[in-house]
């Protein structure tokens, strides 16, 4: 890979070297970013958009003197890049990064979504308990399947199946996850008249076979009955 | 309000699963509470989202911490299970209500990726069709915790019931804080 470079790599050339702005200067940002939370959502807002000290302190909630910090922080580690001023506050932008750790040949490499998530890990145990019992993989194959989630593009039952995970601890994950990316859905609901005009579904099913009418054969209650099996056994005078 | 129009309102057991167990959560499910009960409100689970959630159907409530607590207040309750079989299908099933999950079910998987049936989901339909077809209720409101399950029953019921039913999607975490609002409980 032409960005690949490599600490113990002494082939690298003198052009590089001249060619190329140094922007490492140390990892313990890198690693604060997994262990943070308020530094992992400062980086992971500003990636929407410039930040200023202003807007942590409003959307996030952050002190101002947190908001300078973290900042300073990621200023110093190549994180974020200073931009000019608007209206009157110095506005910030994030650098993308990734970390890839190579183990016995294999290689994991995350980045920021998952430097938020596992910077939760205390708050969340859901979170906890995935990298615990399953690892780092696990947990970005679930980051993976929960932004096919955000998209309509998965159910939970199937989040479930493609992370190998229980239903209880997939969904308590999700749940975390689609906090923590702050997924959003409409807040209004679907109608008939969302719905496409088209009777045929697929090759076997066509919805005009589902026809409308009383059949009271087919009912596994009688008409009057309460809906619910409580309200059925307070009604009968039941307890 | 029309009194003609009151819904039944009925919710995925992923609404319970993403808002917590009652016992941590008692602050919010207060909120909800009074949120269901100042539209006059019950909130239903098919049966099968009820031993989803560790419950026994045959024996309401059973000792489930999950969402026992919750049904003894008064405010949810289990609707008897719907009929349907999983292992049969659409063209094989002869009984409307089966004919309509397993259409359901077709509906929810054009619209995700991967196979995992989505039976149970399918099951909210399934009491939606029963509660308008015995008038146990003038119109039906569904929350679901899954995107391709709105779409797939909201597909469906359109067809066959058009402006009687109503169909919400909501994050995980959503519930717990948009459930303060009593417009979701209202038709």
């Amino acid at each position: 890979m032409a960005n690949d470079f490599a600490a113990d790599d002494s082939r690298g050339t003198d052009d590089d070297a001249a060619g190329r702005k140094p922007r490492v200067h140390g990892l313990q940002t890198y690693f604060r970013v997994f262990q943070n939370p308020d530094l992992s959502r400062v980086y992971y807002r500003a990636r929407d958009g410039p930040i200023t000290v202003p807007t942590l302190r409003e959307e996030l909630g952050l002190s101002k003197s947190s908001a300078y910090n973290y900042i300073d922080e990621l200023v110093d580690a190549g994180l974020f890049v200073k931009l000019e001023e608007s209206e009157g506050a110095t506005q910030y932008t994030a650098t993308e990064w990734t970390l890839t750790i190579e183990v016995d040949g294999e290689s994991l490499t995350m980045g920021p979504l998952t430097a938020l998530v596992v910077a939760n890990r205390t708050q969340y145990p859901s979170i906890d308990r995935v990298i615990e019992e399953h690892g780092l993989e696990a947990l970005q194959e679930c980051i993976t399947e929960a932004r096919a989630y955000d998209r309509g593009e998965t159910t939970t039952r199937q989040f479930a199946a493609d992370t190998g995970l229980s239903y209880g601890l997939a969904f308590e994950v999700l749940a975390a996850i689609a906090e923590l990316f702050g997924f959003e859905s409409a807040e209004d609901p679907m109608t008939d008249t969302d719905a496409p005009d088209d009777q045929v579904i697929d090759a076997e099913v066509d919805l005009s076979e589902l026809e409308r009418k009383d059949d009271p054969s087919e009912d596994e209650d009688a008409g009057n009955a309460p809906i619910g099996l409580m309200e059925r056994r307070r009604q009968s005078g039941g307890e | 309000m029309s009194a003609g129009l009151r819904p039944a309102i009925i919710i995925d057991s992923g609404i319970i699963r993403g808002t917590g167990k009652p016992r941590n959560n008692r602050h919010t499910y207060r909120q909800i509470r009074r949120a269901v009960e100042s539209e006059n409100q019950t909130l239903y689970l098919p049966a099968t989202m009820y031993e989803e959630l560790g419950g026994d159907p045959s024996k309401v409530p059973s000792g489930t911490d999950w969402i026992d607590p919750l049904i003894e207040e008064g405010w949810i309750d289990i609707a008897p299970k719907v009929s349907g079989d999983a292992s049969a299908s659409f063209s094989s099933t002869t009984t409307q209500r089966g004919k309509l999950r397993h259409a359901v079910d077709h509906a929810i998987r054009q619209e995700k990726s991967g196979d995992e049936s989505e039976w149970e989901d399918t099951a909210m339909a399934g009491l939606a069709d029963r509660v308008l077809s015995n008038a146990q209720a003038a119109r039906v409101i569904i929350h679901t915790t899954d995107e391709p399950a709105q779409k797939g029953i909201n597909r469906v019921l359109a067809a066959k019931w058009p402006g009687y039913v109503r169909t919400y999607f909501h994050h995980p975490h959503e519930p717990k804080t948009r459930f303060r609002d009593p417009r979701y409980f209202r038709w």
